[in-house]
């Protein structure tokens, strides 16, 4: 078995107890990770949570205080020159040269990791996927912030790494640049590629095939994005808004349902519940028909998916309780 | 394993080519560089004086008499710096203007220095200064000790002047003797007693004038034997001759005819002679050379003149390379460490010497093309001799470099920001300003300093391409033996704290 079909037949990644301290300060505290190969793996948290922390433990640059570490099968802190060519990493800082055009921070990085000397039509393929390629002679210090970070993006990834580690790659990106990234990382993950990003953008989760919550430098929450968003609000959230106000002993009744987890009223004219259900695609047929029977009139009933900025803060909120 | 060659080859000229790249980037820096020393050169070159400053002075001496006469002697002796604005007897007066600044120097005649001198001691002409400088103060002591020196030349010259001038009487005298002995023997040949006699006598005249006449000549011959002669006898040759002379002649006078044996005659004669030739001798010689028969004259072996331009140039050329090589990397380093260069660096399948070597190899070709330009400017702009071998001087500065640029490095990976990289740069200049032999030789240091100066990559540098441009010698090779060390030592140094920055975990 080749090291390659070795990696891809476990996780690509895996943290266990994995802990990092700062004096009697810990950054990440017992964090246990697993990262699918293929897969794009979303961390996302509050700004000192522990999430370059993580990255940084993963990629090796700093060693755990306890727990165990494990990328490709082993330790980051012992990789040879290979495995670490196998590896992308886009620092929060470029860490490129603001004296060096684009184009020549670009083959600077190519040169760091052994990319043969024949490689002017990747650098273009990879300019031009970062929409960078008019501005390739421009100095990195006469080019916006964004077209830094998209720089520092191509440079991640122009050696075709196998493990992708960005932190907050898209931080600075304008929404449909943002948006064409995300492409560029569903290609990635199609090739078999794995991406482990962290974000600012709460949202980006949903694009996630998994996504680990940080906070205080725990982990509170890793799992799909659906399954965090029941997880956050104990189930699927389905919206009522009546004709009429709604009487409180209805309202009774309908907490009482079977199925039903929880009710809350949304309105102050007391038309509107919040009802948390098991699956809100099977409750909304039979809502319907509850409503219908007992002539309630309704305005609308729908599944309400919330975003993952909501579902981020009720995370952090239920945590705190 | 040929792969992994060609990725490494690949990783080193990266660097080689960033820090070029970046270096070049800034053309006012590269400009500054090569240009800045070339520049401050020349005009150190154009706006230096070839002689020195005027120095404004004052005599003071007592007034009337000889010493006046002297002093205004010692005003025309003293080099062409003093400018003697007073001659006066006012010791005080001369000394505020001393203290006012409207002086330099204020030169002081003893009172008395007759009886200075008769009391066997030296005459001590004092000179007061305001300067502040040890050159400057070295400078115009030498100038006094040389003036001092001028006048007590002046003094016997005149003695020797005097003496040259009773040496003609003398020579007519020696001669006369030699008349009356040649008459003397024609008498007493002719059985003529009387005549003999009479020729004895004027003999014994005539020899009496050479005893009264040689005392001051014979001070001037003895002068010149004890600065140039070489005889064993402890007497001088003259008064040895006189006392000979004399001593053939004595009882002659009084001695009968007859009785004077011709053998005796033959020995007078013979003094006299020698006398004569001695005495003609000092006559001859110019009173400058008797008092002064030795003057100094320095040639450069190498038979070329050397300005203090030319003497800078090449320590110039070494101290700027060992700057811009420790600044350019302490200021590289530290930039990478803030820009967060080098944690990409620790994630990169990039290995510490990969990184050293590649940065190495930058600032070689930086700094051998900046000496390159500057060496040529040097010579073919400000005249700079460039005696010694092209090659020789070019292995020279790449094992100075190579030092450098090891040292450059611990002191880069020693340095926390940039602030601190530029004052550690700057304080390696300083020590090699002062310790390397730019200004002082190193070996007017103490041991202890001396041993510190030889930890500076400059100080060898500094001894290599002055050797090689100003003398055409060829560096020791032990001391290119040491540099080599001094590069290998500190590069694994520098391997070593570069290796725990980059360490992984």
């Amino acid at each position: 078995m080749s090291r390659n079909e070795a990696d891809t037949a476990g996780p690509v990644v895996t943290a266990r107890a994995l802990t990092r301290c700062y004096g009697d300060q810990a950054a990440v505290s017992d964090v246990y990770l697993e990262v699918a190969a293929g897969t794009i793996f979303g961390f996302i948290g509050p700004s000192g949570s522990g999430k370059t922390t993580t990255v940084r433990l993963l990629t090796g640059i700093e060693g755990p205080t306890s727990g165990e570490v494990s990328v490709f099968g082993m330790p980051p802190t012992s990789f040879t020159a290979r495995d670490r060519a196998r590896i992308g990493y886009m620092p929060q800082l470029s860490g490129l040269y603001p004296h060096l055009s684009l184009h020549e921070n670009l083959t600077f990085v190519a040169s760091l990791y052994g990319v043969p000397l024949r490689r002017a039509r990747r650098l273009t393929k990879v300019l031009d996927f970062v929409e960078l390629t008019p501005h390739r002679g421009k100095l990195l210090r006469d080019v916006s912030g964004g077209m830094q970070r998209r720089l520092a993006l191509a440079t991640t990834l122009l050696h075709e790494p196998d493990l992708i580690f960005l932190d907050e790659p898209t931080a600075g990106i304008d929404p449909m640049l943002r948006r064409k990234f995300w492409e560029r990382f569903t290609d990635l993950k199609a090739q078999g590629k794995t991406v482990f990003m962290t974000t600012q953008y709460v949202g980006e989760s949903a694009d996630c095939d998994e996504v680990g919550v940080l906070v205080e430098g725990r982990l509170i929450a890793r799992d799909t994005p659906d399954a965090l968003r029941r997880t956050a609000f104990g189930g699927d959230l389905v919206d009522v808004v009546a004709a009429e106000a709604l009487g409180d002993p209805l309202v009774g009744r309908i907490r009482a349902l079977r199925g039903m987890l929880s009710a809350q009223r949304t309105r102050t004219d007391g038309r509107g519940l919040r009802l948390v259900v098991a699956d809100a695609d099977d409750a909304t047929a039979w809502l319907q028909d509850w409503f219908d029977e007992h002539d309630v009139p309704l305005v609308s009933l729908r599944h309400h998916v919330p975003t993952f900025d909501d579902v981020f803060v009720q995370l952090i909120q239920e945590t705190a309780r | 394993m040929m792969a992994d060659v060609a990725r490494s080859t690949i990783r080193m000229q990266a660097f080689v080519r960033k820090e070029l790249v970046e270096i070049v980037r800034q053309p006012r820096l590269v400009v500054t560089l090569v240009l800045g020393p070339f520049l401050i050169l020349l005009l150190f070159g154009a706006g230096l004086r070839d002689e020195d400053p005027p120095v404004q002075a004052a005599i003071v001496a007592p007034e009337g008499g000889r010493l006046t006469a002297l002093a205004q002697r010692f005003a025309d002796t003293s080099s062409r710096r003093l400018n003697i604005t007073d001659i006066s007897d006012d010791e005080q007066a001369a000394l505020e203007r001393l203290r006012r600044g409207q002086l330099d120097i204020v030169v002081v005649f003893p009172d008395d220095p007759t009886g200075s001198v008769r009391q066997g001691e030296q005459a001590v002409i004092t000179l007061y200064h305001n300067y502040i400088d040890p050159i400057e103060t070295r400078a115009v002591e030498i100038s006094t000790e040389q003036a001092a020196e001028a006048i007590n030349e002046q003094v016997s010259r005149a003695l020797v002047v005097e003496a040259q001038q009773l040496a003609t009487d003398v020579q007519e005298r020696v001669g006369s003797a030699q008349d009356r002995v040649v008459a003397f023997r024609k008498a007493a040949a002719a059985g003529d007693a009387a005549e003999a006699s009479a020729q004895l006598e004027l003999l014994d005249a005539d020899l009496s004038a050479v005893r009264s006449g040689l005392g001051i000549t014979a001070g001037a011959l003895q002068r010149l034997d004890r600065q140039v002669g070489t005889g064993s006898d402890s007497r001088p040759a003259a008064l040895r001759l006189f006392a000979e002379a004399t001593r053939g002649a004595e009882g002659l006078a009084n001695a009968p005819a007859a009785a004077v044996a011709p053998a005796a005659l033959d020995e007078l004669t013979a003094d006299l002679d020698r006398l004569g030739v001695a005495v003609a001798a000092l006559r001859a010689l110019p009173a400058d050379v008797i008092v002064s028969p030795f003057a100094g004259i320095a040639r450069r072996a190498a038979g070329i003149d050397i300005g203090l331009t030319g003497f800078y140039a090449p320590a110039v050329v070494v101290l700027l390379l060992q700057h811009l090589v420790v600044t350019f990397i302490g200021l590289s380093t530290v930039r990478e460490e803030q820009l967060g260069t080098t944690e990409l660096f620790r994630v990169a399948p990039l290995s510490t010497a990969e990184l050293l070597a590649g940065k190495f190899l930058a600032y070689l070709l930086l700094g051998g093309g900046v000496s390159a330009v500057l060496v040529l400017l040097l010579v073919t702009g400000l005249g700079v001799p460039m005696l010694g071998s092209w090659w020789l001087l070019a292995c020279s500065v790449v094992a100075v470099l190579s030092a450098s640029i090891a040292m450059g490095f611990v002191i880069a990976l020693l340095s926390g920001s940039d602030s601190q990289a530029v004052q550690y740069a700057m304080l390696a200049l300083l020590s090699s300003i002062f310790f390397s032999g730019f200004i002082l030789s190193s070996q007017r240091f103490v041991p202890a300093l001396d041993a510190l100066a030889h930890l500076l990559p400059a100080t060898y540098g500094i001894a290599m391409l002055r050797g090689e441009m100003l003398r055409g010698s060829a560096a020791p090779v032990y001391l290119l033996g040491i540099l080599a060390g001094m590069t290998v030592l500190l590069l694994g140094v520098a391997w070593v704290l570069l290796s725990r920055r980059l360490r992984r975990g």
